[in-house]
């Protein structure tokens, strides 16, 4: 059911819209694309209001956001409006801003967690700042909550075949997190320590980074935190281990089985690995050298797998020593044949069967497992893949001789990685590229040597790679007793003895669905070498997972394909041309000098990276994109505010009317429903108000249309939807908590209970002020009943956990010590949405409480943030400051809780068109309007014909329609009362009229009117005179900048409104002020009620001397006479502004501030300046 | 800090003054733990009994915070601050405290790094004087 009003948009004017129709009682849901309210970009970059004027009105969003009937949908944009008015219905998208807005206290733990440092442009300049950061970073917003910028996925990381969130681990790395890097890095696969060393890093491949210099080394790192996590390899859990009991065979323990078989305990399966060699690993224990990857690391890795609770069966060949039938009939439900390609291609050429020709495959095995193994003294390898380079390498530790490699193609085409062809070359291995055998010669047993040919490249080839062709007549022969052939392998699918397997006959390649894995026999999955022919281990890895991915929803007997593609994701669009990067060198690997690479010596090459190295090296990451999701500021957060899965989503909003701030650029046409705009203000259709910026952007014109609209807007609502006449009554929470029912009370203060609690925020100020210290000293002061601390007292929580403690302590005072700084209920420019929320929550709270008195110290802001770089200081300081609230709180002085009705009309003084738009637009709202046009200036009426006169005609003819006449300046007028009940006495010659109004709208800028009255026209023993009386003119009519401002973000408690002098304003523009007024003044009158600012002075006639100095400086007081005919002064606390300049002048000591009062301020003093010690107590 | 730091009140009024405070903390400055904030509703409240009382209590120098002239809150005319500071400095000299220990600023509206310039200006001139003469044994 639609209720209440819609409005759209993300500017300063939209959030003014919003809070006028708050105040005139009308339920507000304020839709804003961007992250919080002023800011016109989502992303929150840039502002057209600048940031400084977004400052000056600061208060007006914090009190547009905290107001209870608006309600702020952030990170919304529009889509559809549908409906008609009184039951609009609008749909949108909520973009996910991965922090809940309402748990949010922006205590600033996450960011500094964040180790992803983004650079934007704020206020033309450059700023660093974290991924999350508050809306415009180091800086204020309402809502306050942090948000995170995340683009899609970094390319290193949409490039992993395993999916390892590579930004993210590196960001870890870089703060110094080694063992949380290694978890995230292990929640997507195991064996950390083997792809640190042997992957072929596509990561590396694709890093931005590799456009400015050179990638970055992610494979080193990546093997530095596998090396270097303190807490050993902990895999977590997915489901309870054992909780599957179906049985699960996994046949080869390679990469692929191994994975596989992770992912599946992982899932709470405990599947077998039958492994046919007795070492475990596959191609990492039997085909990989040593020196590369060393049998430790390989087994630490095993152990931790096993420890899921995978059975490793090693020395069984299933298809030999057991079948398939057999496994079956012991229970095993699904298969994962994982065998990897352990047979040799063959070169085909004369002479490959001569004793000294060995394939790759055997060689490394034999030298890998077998350490006597002999080699030849000549030995030459043939081909370019990694088992050529690592039979060479191998082969060389070997050898007393010379090892040669033959490659038909150049460096560039080999599809070793780059860095082990490097290595090999470093270790004297010689490689004869664009070179072929034709034969292998031998002398008719042995091998003694080979024919090759040169080759040059040819045509492009289907795989991309230019086909190497001979020459002819090149051919030469070269010596040889050891030749191993290394092209390329084929799985060995006979020893599987499963005829019933489809198999492809030209590769000998197992035939299964790439996506699924699943072969031509359901339950049996098979992947890795052995279905994509030799490959490299992370993508064999990626085939384990996806087929234990599939086993699982095999068993689960779910669809097998729903929800699963193949396609990478897609990376971050990241230009690097367009950032101003700095070069910085790629870390080298150390590794062993070659002479320690002798003959026999199979100890690791690659030592790893130093700490200081692999540091710097984290410091090259772009971060591009930007979030790395280490999901660090979610551990940190004790809210539980942060969540990384937060998802876009539609919304629907009802609403009955509709203002639209939003739709300027263009947006409207998108979304059905809207109909075109032309002018302003538009209405498009009945109920919905599309409005367009002004090309000038004056903050304040915007402003005051905004409130124009919106009252405009209110008007129509109200009227077709008959109002419930009860007006809201603003809930502003009281000054002193200690408000009760009745109307008028004194509380006086007089007890010793008094409850100090420490606000922790997050253990943003507990990290740097030692709170330990602070509860024990503070708590050696006399008449401190408790000191305890809180983790967020500005939560609902946190305020009925501190009611609960003063109750059951009994305290009759409460110092808080957080980040307010002041109790009062004004909303300042220092002001923060959580202060306002905690103020809030606690008086709510503690309402059923009475004569709690609460005073407020800031321990953030003003100690554990400034002075962060001194903790003990800052400790000291914060113990000064809770005396200091101490010695104030037992200083309240009683205070007066007075209410004034608020009753009748309003009262115009002054005809022009600004005060007759008011009158307009409160009569429209059915309020009682008296007007009275300004003093006649010399001159009078402006006869000619002018924009200004049509206009001022046409009011007066709406106004007469209205019923609303318009008397001229009385030969007296005298205004008082108190606000909200004033009365008006008008002498007309010998007649006098009186006038009652809730609220006086006083238009200086008349142009016919003379403001302000000459002084015979008003004199200074009523309000008005003194308001209008030359001397305070000025100051009261205020046109400056900051004042014209000042009454849009600040509250208005006195109720009398006085508009812009300036004549000289085009007519509509004065139009629309005039609305705005109204606007203010409809909010007044809608109160209902109005009570003193706490701040607020009382004058004791009994200490007045008369002397009239405050007087002198402050229009609102009056000097009256006393019956002894000595003068005294006077001052209704309602319309006292509290800047407390009378109490400063006053000779007597007659006037009191309630709060800030001398002694109050001394006390602040004596304890900031240590003269109140905790055990000496507090005067 | 080091312990002879000077200590520094800072009377700031509650608008302009108050938000120079608070945008340099946001804006992420340090500054001592000797230097003093009490907030105020606006400079002209303090009074020369306000300020001696601060000197009385251990302050090496005052410093009175508030808006530019023509941007107060409560449009108080700034020549009434201004004769109050300069009444004051003429005390502060008598006492021989020298009136130079009392300064005041008028920052623009969340101006945390002129708020920041004027306390490390101020300690480091209140560091070259000669220490306060105690006015009470």
């Amino acid at each position: 059911m639609a209720r209440g009003m819609a409005v759209i948009g993300s500017s300063v004017e939209a959030a003014q819209a919003a809070l006028t129709l708050a105040e005139l009682g009308i339920e507000v849901k304020l839709l804003t694309p961007s992250t919080a309210l002023g800011l016109e970009n989502p992303i929150s970059r840039t502002t057209d209001t600048s940031s400084e004027d977004l400052s000056r009105i600061w208060p007006l969003l914090l009190r547009t956001a905290s107001h209870p009937l608006v309600t702020v949908h952030t990170n919304t944009e529009v889509r559809t409006i549908t409906g008609k008015q009184g039951k609009f219905t609008i749909r949108a998208n909520r973009n996910p801003r991965y922090v809940h807005t309402d748990l949010c206290t922006s205590c600033g733990r996450c960011e500094e967690a964040c180790s992803v440092k983004v650079t934007s442009l704020l206020d033309g300049q450059k700023k660093a700042h974290s991924a999350i950061h508050a809306p415009i970073p180091s800086s204020r917003t309402a809502p306050s909550a942090y948000y995170i910028e995340k683009g899609a996925i970094a390319p290193c990381r949409a490039a992993c075949p395993l999916g390892i969130n590579v930004q993210g681990f590196v960001c870890l790395l870089s703060k110094g997190k080694v063992d949380e890097a290694l978890g995230l890095i292990n929640e997507a696969a195991p064996l950390a320590g083997v792809l640190g060393r042997v992957c072929t890093h596509p990561c590396e491949d694709n890093c931005k980074r590799g456009e400015v210099d050179s990638p970055v080394f992610i494979r080193a790192l990546h093997r530095y935190v596998a090396d270097h996590a303190t807490g050993g390899i902990d895999y977590r859990l997915k489901a309870p281990a054992g909780s599957r009991r179906e049985r699960i065979a996994i046949v080869g323990s390679g990469p692929a089985g191994l994975a596989a078989a992770w992912e599946l305990a992982r899932r709470g399966y405990r599947p077998t690995i039958f492994e046919s060699h007795a070492q475990v690993g596959g191609m990492l224990a039997t085909g990989i050298p040593r020196f590369r990857l060393p049998w430790e690391v390989r087994y630490r890795e095993v152990e931790a797998i096993k420890a899921l609770g995978v059975d490793i069966m090693t020395g069984v060949t299933v298809g030999r020593d057991v079948s398939f039938y057999d496994l079956m009939e012991r229970g095993y439900r699904a298969f994962f044949l994982a065998i990897g390609a352990h047979q040799n291609n063959k070169l085909n050429i004369p002479g490959e069967d001569l004793e000294g020709v060995v394939d790759a495959v055997s060689l490394l095995f034999a030298l890998n497992i077998h350490v006597g193994a002999a080699v030849g003294l000549n030995v030459v390898v043939i081909g370019g893949g990694n088992s050529a380079i690592d039979s060479a390498r191998t082969a060389k530790r070997r050898s007393k001789g010379e090892v040669k490699i033959l490659y038909r193609r150049t460096a560039d085409e080999m599809t070793a990685v780059k860095e082990e062809v490097e290595e090999t070359i470093n270790e004297g291995v010689s490689i004869e590229y664009l070179t072929s055998p034709v034969e292998i010669l031998g002398d008719g047993r042995k091998v003694t040597g080979i024919r090759c040919q040169r080759m040059e490249l040819g045509e492009i080839e289907a795989d991309g790679r230019r086909r190497p062709e001979p020459i002819p007549g090149s051919e030469f022969t070269i010596e040889a007793d050891h030749v191993v052939i290394a092209i390329g392998q084929r799985p060995n699918v006979s020893t599987l003895n499963a005829k019933w397997l489809d198999i492809d006959d030209a590769t000998g390649n197992i035939r299964a669905d790439p996506l699924t894995l699943e072969t031509n026999v359901p339950g049996v999955f098979s992947g890795g070498d052995c279905v994509t022919g030799p490959n490299n281990v992370v993508e064999a890895m990626a085939a384990g997972l996806r087929a234990a991915e599939s086993i699982d929803r095999y068993i689960r007997r779910r669809d097998l394909r729903k929800g699963r593609s193949l396609e990478k994701p897609k990376p971050v669009d990241f230009e690097v041309g367009e950032k101003d990067i700095s070069h910085h060198k790629r870390a080298r690997m150390p590794a062993l000098p070659p002479y320690k690479r002798r003959l026999g010596s199979f100890e690791e090459v690659t030592l790893g990276l130093p700490a200081d190295a692999a540091d710097r090296e984290t410091g090259r990451c772009l971060n591009c994109a930007l979030c790395s999701e280490c999901l660090e500021c979610e551990r940190v957060c004790e809210l539980g505010a942060v969540f990384h899965k937060d998802n876009a989503e539609q919304i629907e909003i009802g609403a009955e009317a509709i203002i639209d701030f939003e739709s300027n650029g263009g947006v409207s046409e998108s979304k059905p429903g809207y109909l075109a705009r032309d002018t302003q203000l538009h209405l498009t259709k009945p109920g919905i108000y599309i409005v367009q910026t002004g090309e000038n952007h004056d903050l304040e014109r915007e402003l005051a249309r905004a409130s124009a609209i919106a009252l405009e807007a209110a008007t129509k609502f109200e009227r077709k939807e008959e109002p419930q006449e009860t007006p809201y009554i603003a809930h502003t929470p009281g000054a002193d908590l200690a408000r009760t029912s009745e109307e008028k009370e004194l509380s006086v203060v007089g007890g010793e209970r008094i409850g100090v609690f420490l606000c922790r925020c997050g253990g943003s100020t507990s990290s740097v002020i030692d709170f330990n210290q602070v509860i024990n000293e503070v708590l050696q002061v006399p008449g401190i009943c408790n000191v305890q601390e809180i983790s967020q007292a500005c939560s609902e929580e946190g305020a009925n956990w501190i009611a609960s403690q003063a109750a059951e302590w009994k305290m009759d005072k409460i110092v808080l010590a957080a980040c307010r700084c002041c109790g009062l209920d004004q909303i300042c420019f220092s002001c923060t949405e959580r202060r306002v929320i905690c103020q809030e929550n606690l008086s709510y709270s503690l309402t059923p409480l009475n004569n709690i008195t609460v005073e407020f110290v800031n321990i953030g802001e003003q100690c554990a943030k400034v002075h962060r770089d001194h903790p003990e200081d800052a400790t000291r300081k914060a113990v000064d400051i809770i005396l200091a609230g101490v010695a104030r709180v037992r200083k309240v002085l009683p205070s007066i809780h007075e209410e004034h009705p608020v009753e009748g009309g309003a009262l115009i003084l002054g005809a022009g068109l600004r005060g007759l738009s008011a009158a307009r637009s409160l009569a429209t709202q059915g309020y009682s309007v008296d007007i009275v046009s300004g003093p006649e200036k010399s001159g009078g009426r402006e006869q000619k014909k002018s924009a200004y006169r049509d206009t001022k005609d046409s009011l007066l003819k709406q106004l007469e329609e209205q019923g609303i006449k318009i008397r001229p300046w009385p030969h007296a007028l005298k205004l008082d009362g108190p606000p909200g009940i004033y009365n008006a006495e008008l002498k007309y010659g010998s007649r006098t009229s009186r006038i009652k109004a809730g609220t006086v709208i006083i238009d200086v800028g008349e142009r016919e009117g003379e403001f302000p009255p000459d002084s015979t026209a008003t004199a200074k023993d009523n309000l008005l005179g003194r308001l209008l009386a030359p001397e305070s003119y000025r100051r009261t009519t205020g046109d400056t900048d900051t004042a014209k401002l000042r009454k849009y973000t600040l509250k208005e408690t006195g109720g009398i409104f006085i508009t812009s002098r300036d004549g000289e304003e085009p007519p509509e523009e004065q139009i629309f002020k005039g609305a705005a007024v109204a606007a203010r003044a409809s909010a007044y009158l809608c109160q209902g009620s109005v009570s003193p600012r706490a701040i607020a002075v009382t004058i004791d006639s009994k200490l007045c001397r008369g002397c009239g100095d405050c007087a002198a400086i402050c229009p609102y007081i009056e000097m009256k006479e006393r019956d002894s005919g000595i003068a005294c002064a006077f001052i209704d606390p309602a319309l006292c502004l509290g800047c407390g300049a009378c109490v400063a002048r006053c000779p007597t000591g007659a006037i009191a501030q309630f709060i800030q009062s001398d002694e109050q301020i001394t006390s602040t003093l004596e304890a900031l300046l240590g003269k109140i010690t905790c055990a000496a107590g507090v005067r | 800090m080091s312990k002879q730091a000077p200590n520094i009140v800072i009377f700031a009024c509650n608008w302009d003054g108050l938000s120079c405070v608070e945008a340099a903390s946001q804006a992420g400055y340090c500054y001592p733990a000797s230097v003093k904030v009490v907030r105020v509703s606006c400079l002209s409240r303090i009074h020369q009994g306000l300020i001696l009382k601060a000197f009385e209590l251990g302050a090496d120098g005052v410093i009175l915070l508030g808006c530019e002239p023509g941007n107060c809150h409560f449009d108080i005319d700034a020549g009434l601050v201004t004769h109050e500071y300069e009444n004051t400095r003429s005390i502060l000299n008598l006492l021989g405290l020298g009136e130079e220990r009392l300064v005041i600023a008028h920052l623009a509206h969340g101006d945390g790094y002129g708020f920041m310039k004027q306390v490390t200006g101020f300690i480091t001139e209140v560091e070259q004087m000669q220490p306060a003469i105690p006015v009470k044994a």
